[in-house]
């Protein structure tokens, strides 16, 4: 959906020096002058008159918001559009608790005849009756439009999905056909530099929340989005293969079997998807031991991997993007994919590359502070002595300079990173995501969540509108192992450890979740479970290595006893079976698969970060569970960023359980493990409605 | 103070309750009866002894028996809440009243009311109602509104019909509905008043067949037994259950109160039904047959909305008023089903989530009462 845009402030009851209601405009926060007002109002003018069809409304520590609607013709006549809605409880309040929620109101919770006409002139009113000592306004407020020129399928007739509090985007295809990711590239390319878009959907509940919040709008970087790519991708090179009889080691000899056949089609598919990626990002130290061992396998995801330099290169995309276009499923998805891509990675001159930055630096000194200036500079930087509003960059050399300490005794949320960042954009020669670079521990930590988007120098002379806007190969390498650097750098952050840990109880979980899942359910949905996997555990890749080894010997003599395992599990789920839960003989199929997947994997795809869809909720396991349960449900649900409480005292957001817990007025959601599973397997937050115990 | 604020939107309500009348509960159909005046006097002895240290009670009676003659018998609404406010107003007057001047300084007393208590006072009686008394019109319609399920309209008609009294009646139940002929069949029991220990029985049963059946249901008894008073006209039981809240349609989960009141009929404690809908039951119960039948409503309740009902429920009458009264100078409209702010230009917001009876007080800032405070 798209958002309307803001003109200007036309007027507020008060403002805040430090937070100004023209900071509404850029999605930023507006509070009040003097806390223990009755009210705060802010009217906004519209750049236009639209039909509102859902509001974002990011707290600030009001109780109550209400959002009004009128006419420039008749700009007092203010009709209702959202009644006013609670943001704090009385308790919140003088606890000063929860004081920046979210609320996504979909058309459905807009009043009637205001959501079906168009205005151009809002009026929110805030109330904070509960504590009279809080400074009370905004985070940030978004119109949803059903004006679009660009996206006229999704109008009002598709309403937004809330859920609860959360909003949820709209479904994504999960069914990537051939090389769409290919096709999406060169829309990518095709229009270098959009602006960045709006946060919508989680993404802003995220940003929210985030400290990190001063800096300018980030683009929302849907992850699945970038899963999906290298999922088609890989789905792309591997199929053509699997379908030809001539390649297929094992089909041939089974081909009195057609149903298995059929099904395992499908089934290396998925493996390879859970089973790729642990070969792909993996250093290549690591991969040594293997190479060691099994070099003479021609299938052997080693030489896929030393296949994948050249091809991740150059060469594939054109090629790919050829193959694509004969399906036309393709080019749609690709069009959608390449909108997010955009959003991800734009271009600019070089001296623009920091335009919207303004550094202070700190705890640097002469002369390394003057190379630092001069850098930043250089890149279309704004420098400043002294932090004030409009800067959003702190180059700091430790975390307890004067500087730093002072805005964090003043809360506010600069971004806050070593010289290393100014010093890397300026020989990468462009904008590098942040978050890697963070000085500080609370920063680092949320490097899996939203990738920032990346500016890339625009090269003159580079043909955007083609397909050579590839910046050059150095530049390339760099960008595709920046989810990996972002890993090591931060290696024993508390992330890394979750996110092995998740990964070792994901592969078991997925046998058994598997089970219950129907085979139709998303392609993609392997993605996220995948992400557990991670390339660093080397074990993993030995035990993998010694299972080829058995499997070259019994290859022949197992193959029509495999036939059988399969046709009697490919339904359910023995293709996600990590290596280690199963038997030798599953082990073995699908190293077999795994390895051939390799041979045809893109070197393109890159590990992603982990998923943090389940930020700032917090969970609650009820203790009926079984304790095995509650483990994995516990991994999981750390891996994705959630909290767990300890007790029922506190309200969780979600109640995870077998049956409905009686909580009178509880505001949670009583949902069965299952939910949590669904948004693994999707990689975001699923509607739990399906999954709610009533 | 005026009776009809904050509960104009159940017009039932307005029927009985006043800190004067019989302090059924409030929300339940009118039931006074004012027949003839020594009837009257046992009546209001029994149903009203909040009113016991009223220096002026014998004025208060007299009004709210107009007010009663008003709504049965002219069926005339706005009289009936003249009286009833005229008549509250005068029993929390601290001192004994000298004469209608005196009186028409009070909120809600007029110069009508202020001539009839001068006429109390002068003569000890009142032609108005003298003249009610001895018209057999307005005495059988009295008289016959008193069995549950015949109102006002209902009783009009059989007194039309030259049906005078409850003999009348039995003769004639062809012209009576389901309600009607249990009300008439329990006639003399209903009108008994229920000790507190007999409720507090039919509680233990109630909540423990309840939660037999399902354990997510949760029991309350509101009313005046709630607000701790030693005997109550009938008793209402407030459920819920986690599965049912505003969003839900009602229909869907009518099966909840319905596998209610079945395990109750089973266990013998309902004896008869009045009227059953999905979220409301109607009907009378025992204990044991020893025991006179009693009048059992049970009402279902949206989980989210339990709360508001509860307070609702319990009140009393007048508490409730005060305290939807506090709630609109708060910027909070409060009924029986939300509490819920007020917007800018007056339209009431979202329902605030409430996680028990105490966080309504909390919102509206108004210091908390437990139930046996409220006893207005």
């Amino acid at each position: 959906m798209p958002q309307a845009k803001f003109d200007r402030i036309v007027s507020c009851s008060s403002e805040d020096p430090a937070y100004p209601s023209k900071n509404l405009l850029l999605g930023r926060k507006w509070r009040s002058k003097e806390a223990g007002e009755e009210k705060e109002t802010v009217i906004i003018q519209l750049s236009e008159p639209y039909n509102i069809t859902g509001i974002d409304i990011g707290n600030e520590s009001s109780a109550f918001v209400e959002v009004l609607v009128s006419r420039t013709s008749s700009p007092d006549d203010f009709k209702v559009l959202l009644v006013m809605s609670s943001f704090m409880t009385p308790m919140d309040a003088r606890a000063e608790a929860n004081k920046n929620r979210v609320r996504m109101f979909a058309r459905d919770s807009l009043s009637d005849p205001e959501r079906k006409e168009k205005w151009d002139r809002i009026k929110v009113v805030c109330t904070q009756p509960f504590n009279k000592h809080m400074q009370y306004g905004l985070s940030f407020i978004k119109l949803h439009t059903s004006d679009s020129k660009e996206e006229p399928t999704r109008n009002p007739n598709t309403p937004v999905k809330a859920l609860g509090r959360f909003t949820l985007k709209d479904e994504e295809e999960s069914d990537f056909s051939l090389g769409s990711f290919f096709s999406r590239r060169k829309d990518l390319q095709a229009s270098p530099s959009p602006a960045p878009a709006p946060l919508t959907g989680a993404a802003a509940v995220r940003d929210a929340s985030s400290p990190a919040n001063l800096a300018q709008q980030k683009p929302p970087l849907k992850r699945k989005g970038s899963d999906d790519l290298t999922d088609s991708q890989k789905k792309k090179k591997g199929r053509p293969k699997k379908d030809d009889p001539d390649t297929s080691t094992y089909k041939d000899t089974n081909d009195d079997v057609t149903d298995s056949q059929k099904k395992k089609k499908d089934k290396p598919k998925k493996d390879e998807d859970t089973e790729a990626k642990p070969g792909k990002n993996k250093s290549p130290s690591k991969e040594k031991p293997k190479k060691d061992l099994d070099d003479s396998n021609e299938n052997s995801p080693k030489l896929n991997i030393v296949k994948k330099k050249p091809v991740s290169t150059d060469q594939p995309k054109h090629r790919a993007a050829t193959d694509i276009a004969s399906t036309s499923k393709a080019s749609q998805n690709s069009q959608k994919a390449s909108n997010e891509k955009r959003s991800h990675i734009t271009y600019k001159p070089f001296a623009k590359l920091l335009e919207d930055v303004e550094i202070v630096i700190s705890g640097y000194q002469n002369p390394g502070r003057a190379h630092i200036r001069d850098k930043a500079l250089a890149m279309g930087s704004k420098y400043c002595g002294d932090w004030r509003s409009s800067s959003t960059h702190l180059i700091c050399a430790f975390t307890n300079t004067p500087k730093l300490q002072q805005l964090q005794s003043q809360g506010v949320n600069a971004i806050v990173v070593s010289r290393d960042w100014v010093d890397d954009c300026y020989s990468e020669r462009k904008k590098l995501p942040w978050r890697s670079y963070a000085l500080l521990d609370k920063d680092k930590r949320n490097s899996g969540g939203t990738p920032e988007p990346e500016v890339w120098e625009l090269i003159p002379g580079m043909d955007i509108n083609h397909d050579s806007p590839l910046p050059p190969v150095s530049r390339r390498n760099n960008i595709a192992t920046q989810d990996t650097r972002l890993k090591s750098d931060s290696e024993d952050s508390e992330d890394e450890i979750q996110r092995i840990k998740a990964k070792q109880n994901m592969q078991k979980k997925k046998v058994e979740e598997r089970k219950n899942k129907d085979l139709n359910g998303s392609i993609s949905k392997n993605n996220k479970r995948s992400i557990g996997s991670d390339s660093s555990d080397s074990e993993d890749e030995i035990k993998r290595v010694k299972a080829k080894q058995d499997l070259k010997k019994k290859q022949l003599d197992d193959e029509s006893k495999k036939t059988k395992d399969l046709k009697g599990k490919t339904s359910d789920d023995a293709y996600n079976c990590s290596t280690d839960a199963d038997s030798e003989e599953e082990a073995k199929i699908r190293l077999a698969e795994w390895s051939k997947a390799q041979m045809n994997k893109s070197p393109l795809d890159d590990l992603p970060p982990l998923a943090d869809f389940f930020k700032d909720k917090t969970f609650f396991l009820s203790t009926e569970l079984p304790e095995k349960e509650r483990q994995s449900l516990c991994r999981y649900i750390v891996a994705f960023g959630g909290d767990l409480l300890e007790s029922e005292d506190k309200p969780a957001h979600f109640i995870i359980s077998s049956k409905k817990l009686k909580l009178p007025g509880s505001r949670s959601v009583c949902v069965t493990p299952e939910w949590v599973w669904e948004c693994n397997d999707r990689g975001r937050l699923v509607s739990p409605i399906l999954y709610e115990l009533i | 103070m005026c009776l009809a604020v904050g509960l104009s939107k159940q017009p039932s309500a307005l029927l009985t309750a006043s800190s004067l009348v019989p302090r059924t509960l409030f929300y339940e159909k009118g039931r006074e009866f004012h027949l003839a005046f020594g009837v009257f006097i046992i009546m209001s002895k029994r149903k009203n002894p909040a009113t016991s240290g009223n220096l002026n009670h014998d004025i208060c009676d007299f009004l709210s028996e107009l007010a009663n003659y008003e709504k049965n018998v002219n069926r005339n609404i706005h009289k009936y809440n003249a009286y009833r406010k005229a008549a509250s107003a005068i029993a929390s007057h601290s001192t004994r009243l000298t004469s209608g001047e005196e009186a028409r300084k009070l909120d809600g007393v007029g110069q009508k009311i202020s001539d009839k208590i001068n006429e109390f006072l002068s003569t000890g009686k009142l032609q108005k109602l003298e003249k009610i008394h001895s018209d057999d019109t307005s005495t059988a319609v009295t008289l016959l509104t008193r069995v549950s399920g015949i109102g006002p309209a209902k009783a009009k008609e059989l007194v039309n019909d030259g049906i005078r009294s409850i003999e009348d009646l039995e003769s004639h139940k062809e012209k009576l509905n389901h309600h009607q002929l249990i009300g008439l069949k329990y006639f003399n029991d209903f009108e008994v008043k229920i000790p507190r220990s007999e409720i507090e029985e039919i509680e233990a049963v109630l909540v423990k067949k309840i939660s037999d059946l399902d354990s997510d249901y949760i029991v309350t008894i509101c009313g005046s037994y709630r607000r701790g008073k030693s005997e109550s006209g009938d008793i209402d039981a407030l459920i819920t259950h986690p599965s049912f809240t505003s969003d839900v349609k009602a229909k869907t989960k009518s099966h909840l109160l319905k596998d209610v009141t079945k395990c109750l009929e089973e266990c013998g404690l309902i004896c008869d039904t009045l009227s059953h809908g999905d979220v409301k039951f109607m009907g009378a119960c025992r204990l044991s047959e020893k025991h006179p039948v009693r009048r059992l409503d049970i009402r279902l309740t949206p989980q989210d909305q339990y709360w508001c009902s509860i307070l609702y429920f319990t009140g009393s009458d007048m508490f409730n008023k005060e305290m939807r009264t506090h709630a609109l100078q708060k910027g909070y409209t409060l009924n029986e089903y939300s509490l819920r702010p007020l917007g800018s230009t007056g339209v009431p917001g979202e329902p605030v989530f409430l996680a028990s009876e105490k966080d309504i007080f909390e919102y509206i800032d108004y210091p908390y009462k437990g139930p046996d405070e409220r006893s207005v």
